[in-house]
């Protein structure tokens, strides 16, 4: 156990962990579930039913462990779902265990979040994995189902670029985590398999328009100032420098939308706000700000780092991110002004520059995709993972 | 009324600061939390397995139309309908538009499900509004007219509909709408939105309107489970609901689920029998109801609406026809939301069965019942129905007193009397009418309820606002409590409680006990003043004014009894014998000189063994409120228990001895032994100035110590002797003292003071060396002064020889040479030889006189 407290990933409520309650999860003809009001008024209806909510009975030194299990007061079936004491959600099953690590990704509208995050998350499994010795292991049926349903089916299976996200303030599922576990495996003195490291990792997406105000990133997006690491996209077609260079090379290029510098701004204000900072603090959260959709920047970045993918093998490669970090900042300066470079480092104490590309093509009106090629899309999570220690980082071998 | 409009889309600018979803414009009047509210009620997700990207035409086929009805959490009503777009300005899929009508108050005038598909609704943004940067204008509130001219829908074609495919189904909703008040299951609906509207508009219809207008309804929402609507439409393939059996079995009341699986619905309302008919008769056997149900305040979906329904039965087919039950459910319906009217419709069609209910009626429905006659004859100035309310009341009230059950009578008073006091002055008419005081006197000769009958009346009174002036101008009503009373003394515990519940008219209560212990408790004093006194233990405040009046009253025995009962109540009886003197015998003067001596009496009877004296001298100093008995006892007592330990003693005393004996003198009080002219002599005894020949002054005192007890005696003796001893200066005091301790058991007395003193001589006290001899010289002058000494020659000879046998011989030649300068001569001589020669005797007879002959005749022996 690595600390007294958590803080739940849906209300983002700091509890400690010997108020966990549970919930009954026996069937419902044994024991009735009944209205479950704290987590009616976490989802914002009037009533829940739900197995019936309780607190383990401690007794003696059982008191100081965090339960795993407890045994319903009405019915004793005995229960492993934990939830949080504030809103009754279920909580993951590491809670406690592992060391919680909430990842942000916000950006303008258009900016492709959603399609990062599916596309992310896809390279987390598959190619991560295996350059790590790593796995991604979704926490729970939640997850796995959305997950399938709103970001892989489209992209992989449908082949068609993600619908608008709607606004947390009408679909509240938007606020939902999508959560996992990262084991690393490893070897043990005799050369034994063994989990070396966990850590629970939680992605949130965000609907654009959710940080065109900063009232309602206060109340939507309360993820932002209680996460671990925020990937900001910046969608550089949005740049007028890029838009001008890119107009004679036959590049559809999507409508203007909010400024980059706005929603920087506006997170910096919220986490500052939320986390009591004075003005001449820093903000320790470490931020990536990447360039999504770097493929339609191709024409314009030769000879660029950019142009190959990454090649982190085992270790997060300290010599490939220095070149892209400069490049994209050179390439920042040249196209929008110096100002987004000294906000950052203004406002953050860690902070980095990426370009990537989700899909590795540009749907375009069509909205369809012929076959996705991801490039560089898992640099600012390794840097966030190697950020906290989760990965080596060194620099390249010659 | 009007009806302010909502429209939220995807688009490229609306109200909010930038593009994509967001609020495209609404009516002034809409406040920020309501349009945030309608936000998340109009939110449309499409079916998970339909096309991601379907053409217009594909939308238009199989996109389902969400169209729902709500109330907002300000209380208005809305309806409204979202619609998928396909794509947005961007030309994004994923787009939506939501269309809301928000009435500025009060209900929709007709079936907002009749509004499905309604053109008034927008179903997407005209290209130049969809692609505009600047922001739109307000949309302009409609009249509720302009929506009511454009339904889609009517109350024919929709139980059309139900008949041809949800005849079966219908009353099973309306039971489940009705059941989900008590257990939350909300009803999910598993069909094609264009069924489900049909369901909803059949639903809504089902209700009374204004019930209905509580009802909220979605056709189509992906995830039933988050919504807030009571009905919600659903995709059986493309949806969140999962169909699970737990859902379908607890949650939620699932219709048409997968493989046309269904709740089952436990309950059967009566009211879906209006529905039932409706289906299988005609549409205006629904709509007669209804319009029943309009003349009413009833707006609820709870099972409620039963007892509405069953009134309306009842006004349909009688009373007869419905169980008792049933009945009263339906008249506490009427009387909770009817107007006046229906109230005394509804208690005229009652008359024929009134007589028989007051004998079948459970409690509860007496109350319900009686509750709703008064407050039917509250809202008409007819007589007639007050005197039918009453009428029904005193028959319930007589009927649980006939059946003792006691609680639900007063119950059922206090229950009614909330409705009754409203006309005061006719109730109380009624209830003290001569015939109705008579009823309840023959009640009290056939049941032993008169707590309840005494609590009846209190309540009624005092719930009227009647207070004692009232009661005390009502004498016949006087003389009925008194009657009460007379029944409840069979028992104290009921005399008390009686007494409690008459106390609260405290202007009367102390007339009202007098006039009921004068008529009635004359021959049981002592229970009624015992229970007076519990009841005014209960209520201090009455306890000064009750005590007066009762002394005005000259009902002084109802003063002492209660003296009598709290004095057996006390642990304490000294303490309470004085907090008693304090306030009512300090205050009473008559009752004082009534009941002081026997009070006193009484107290000294319940004294423990250590506490006579003090309380003795204590009271004696009110002793002119005793009477010479009393007086006469109380010293008896006080000497009997007095101690002659020492002067000490004495001086603790609350009266010095000489008081005391004043006292005694004064009120001529005579006692032997005067234990207390006895302490006084031992007093003066003990004092310096005494000398021992003033012993021959004291009269009595040789009579009163042969009268004293033994243990007195001795006790006394251990006080005076030692001082005695001390005033003996020549040989021929020995003779006053002996003749004054002479009396009685002298004995023992001089066996224990005198020897004990002797027997202390010679350890070195020349007064005592000196008072032994004097001593010796006068026992040995015997013949100067036989006379006492006679009496003790043998103890004191044989007492004279031990001591001086244990002197040793070196003290008793000491002791000669002392007689010899003394001058002993004569027979006084020869008598002392005497003595000396028993001495020499005891000494050789002793063990070391016989140890000493022994070794003597051993050495003797031993040289020969």
């Amino acid at each position: 156990m690595l600390e007294n407290h958590f803080v739940c990933p849906y209300c983002f409520e700091k509890s400690s962990l010997k108020t966990i309650a549970f919930r009954c999860k026996n069937n419902p003809a044994k024991c009735s579930p009944v209205n479950d009001s704290q987590l009616a008024a976490f989802e914002m209806v009037g009533t829940k039913m739900a197995g019936k909510v309780f607190l383990p009975a401690k007794k003696g030194s059982a008191r100081l462990k965090l339960s795993r299990e407890a045994a319903c007061p009405d019915c004793q079936a005995v229960s492993h779902t934990r939830l949080c004491p504030s809103c009754h959600n279920e909580l993951p099953f590491t809670i406690g265990e592992h060391r919680d690590y909430i990842f942000a990704i916000i950006g303008a509208k258009e900016a492709g979040k959603s399609h990062y995050i599916s596309v992310l998350i896809n390279a987390i499994k598959n190619e991560i994995g295996v350059d790590f010795n790593s796995n991604l292991h979704p926490i729970n049926d939640a997850t796995i189902k959305r997950f399938r349903e709103e970001f892989y089916k489209p992209i992989f299976v449908d082949k068609t670029t993600i619908q608008a996200t709607r606004s947390a303030r009408a679909d509240i599922r938007v606020r939902l985590p999508l959560i996992y576990t990262l084991s690393f495996m490893g070897k043990n003195l005799f050369g034994k398999k063994k989990i070396k490291k966990v850590a629970t990792v939680t992605f949130f997406d965000t609907a654009g328009e959710d940080l065109n105000d900063q009232d309602v990133m206060r109340t939507e997006n309360k993820y932002i100032y209680n996460s671990q690491g925020i990937i900001v996209l910046v969608d550089p077609l949005q740049l007028p420098a890029v838009r001008d260079q890119l107009a004679d090379k036959n590049i559809e290029l999507p409508r203007q939308n909010t400024e980059i510098e706005d929603i920087l701004s506006r997170t910096a204000s919220l986490i500052r706000r939320a986390k009591g900072l004075k003005e001449n603090q820093i903000i320790d959260i470490p931020i990536a700000v990447a360039f999504s959709k770097c493929d339609a920047l191709m024409p314009l970045l030769t000879d660029s780092a950019l142009q190959y993918p990454s090649d982190h093998r085992g270790y997060f490669d300290q010599t490939d991110f220095r070149d892209v970090h400069g490049e994209i900042e050179a390439r920042l300066i040249e196209w929008s002004g110096a100002y987004l470079g000294q906000q950052l480092e203004l406002y953050f104490r860690h902070y980095a520059f990426f370009g990537l590309s989700a899909l590795g093509c540009n749907p375009g009106g069509s909205q369809k995709i012929s076959s996705v090629r991801p490039l560089r899309v898992a640099d600012p999570f390794l840097w966030l993972l190697a950020h906290h220690g989760l990965i080596q980082s060194k620099e390249r071998k010659t | 009324m009007k009806a302010l409009q909502f429209v939220y889309t995807s688009c490229r600018q609306g109200m909010g600061s930038g593009s994509g979803f967001q609020t495209y414009s609404y009516s002034q009047g809409l406040t920020e939390e309501e349009r945030r509210e309608l936000e998340r009620i109009t939110v449309y997700i499409p079916p998970m397995n339909l096309p991601p990207q379907p053409t217009g035409a594909e939308i238009d086929a199989s996109f389902p139309i969400s169209m729902g009805y709500f109330q907002l959490q300000t209380g208005r009503f809305g309806v409204f309908q979202s619609r998928y777009t396909g794509r947005d300005f961007s030309g994004r899929f994923g787009n939506y538009l939501a269309h809301a009508f928000v009435l500025e108050s009060g209900f929709f005038p007709f079936n907002p499900a009749y509004l499905w598909r309604s053109d008034l609704f927008w179903t997407q943004l005209n290209q130049t509004d969809d692609q505009s940067s600047d922001k739109p204008d307000l949309l302009p509130p409609l009249d509720v007219t302009q929506l009511a001219e454009r339904l889609t829908l009517d109350d024919a074609t929709v139980m059309a509909y139900i008949e041809e495919h949800h005849a079966q189904r219908l009353p099973k909703m309306v039971n489940a709408v009705i059941e989900n008040q008590h257990n939350q299951r909300r009803l999910i609906l598993g069909c094609e939105a264009e069924d489900a509207s049909m369901l909803c508009a059949a639903i809504y219809l089902a209700f009374p309107p204004r019930c209905s207008a509580h009802l909220s309804f979605n056709t189509y929402t992906i995830d039933p489970a988050g919504t807030n609507a009571l009905i919600c439409g659903t995709s059986l393939d493309g949806g969140r609901f999962a169909f699970t059996n737990g859902q379908r079995d607890f949650e939620f009341y699932v219709f048409q689920g997968p493989d046309d699986s269904e709740s089952d619905v436990a309950a059967a309302h009566s009211y879906v029998q209006a529905v039932e008919q409706s289906i299988e008769l005609s549409l205006d056997n629904l709509l007669d109801v209804h319009n029943f149900f309009d003349t009413f305040q009833f707006d609820g979906l709870d099972p409620d609406i039963d007892s509405g329904y069953d009134l309306y039965l009842l006004r349909a087919i009688g009373v007869d026809e419905l169980d008792e039950d049933r009945l009263i459910q339906a008249l506490s319906f009427a009387e909770r939301y009817g107007s006046s009217d229906a109230l005394i419709e509804f208690a005229e069609s009652l008359d024929s069965v009134l007589a028989d209910l007051v004998h079948s009626v459970t409690e509860s429905g007496a109350v319900t019942l009686g509750r709703f006659l008064f407050k039917t004859s509250l809202a008409t100035s007819e007589d007639k129905h007050f005197q039918r309310a009453c009428r029904f009341y005193l028959d319930v009230v007589h009927r649980s007193i006939f059946l003792e059950t006691n609680g639900s009578a007063v119950a059922f008073n206090r229950s009614i009397l909330e409705t009754a006091r409203e006309k005061p002055r006719q109730f109380i008419a009624q209830l003290i009418e001569t015939t109705t005081l008579n009823r309840f006197q023959r009640d009290l000769k056939t049941s032993a309820q008169s707590v309840c009958i005494i609590q009846i009346f209190c309540d009624a009174l005092e719930s009227l606002g009647l207070g004692g002036t009232f009661l005390e101008q009502q004498k016949d009503l006087q003389t009925f409590f008194a009657a009460c009373f007379r029944k409840a003394a069979a028992n104290a515990d009921d005399l008390l409680t009686c007494l409690n519940r008459i106390s609260v008219f405290r202007e009367v209560f102390p007339r009202l006990v007098q006039r009921i212990y004068k008529h009635t408790f004359t021959d049981q004093t002592s229970r009624f003043g015992s229970c007076l006194a519990q009841c005014l233990v209960e209520n201090p405040g009455q306890v000064a004014p009750m005590r007066h009046y009762l002394e005005e009253s000259d009902c002084l025995e109802l003063l002492f009894a209660e003296y009598e009962y709290l004095l057996g109540k006390s642990s304490d009886a000294v303490a309470w014998f004085f907090d008693y003197q304090q306030t009512a015998f300090a205050k009473l003067p008559n009752f004082r000189e009534a009941y002081y001596s026997q009070a006193a009496t009484l107290c000294m009877q319940r004294l423990k063994a250590g506490e006579i004296v003090a309380w003795c001298t204590r009271i004696l100093k009110n002793h002119q409120f005793l009477n010479a008995d009393t007086l006469k006892v109380i010293f008896g007592e006080l000497e009997k228990n007095l101690s002659f330990r020492s002067a000490r003693d004495l001086e603790s005393l609350s009266l010095p001895v000489d008081q005391l004996l004043k006292i005694k003198d004064q009120r001529e009080v005579v006692t032997r032994p005067d234990v207390l002219s006895l302490l006084h002599f031992g007093q003066r005894f003990t004092s310096s100035g005494y000398r021992l020949p003033d012993l021959e002054d004291d009269k009595h005192l040789a009579e009163d110590l042969s009268l004293l007890p033994e243990d007195q005696y001795r006790v006394l003796m251990d006080w005076l002797m030692p001082a005695g001893l001390q005033m003996v200066k020549q040989p021929s005091d020995y003779q006053t003292l002996l003749r004054f301790i002479s009396n009685g058991k002298r004995r023992e007395v001089l066996e224990k003071h005198l020897i004990g003193f002797l027997m202390r001589v010679g350890k070195g006290n020349q007064n005592e060396v000196g008072a032994f001899v004097t001593f010796l010289e006068y026992v040995l002058a015997k013949g100067r002064y036989s006379e006492p000494y006679a009496r003790f020659r043998p103890q004191i000879g044989e007492a004279l020889v031990r001591v001086l046998w244990k002197l040793g011989q070196r003290r008793r030649d000491a002791l000669e040479h002392a007689m010899r300068k003394n001058g002993l001569a004569g027979p006084e001589r020869r008598a002392w030889n005497i003595l000396l020669d028993e001495v020499d005797k005891k000494e050789a007879n002793s063990i070391s006189g016989r140890t000493k002959r022994f070794f003597k005749n051993v050495f003797s022996k031993s040289k020969e």
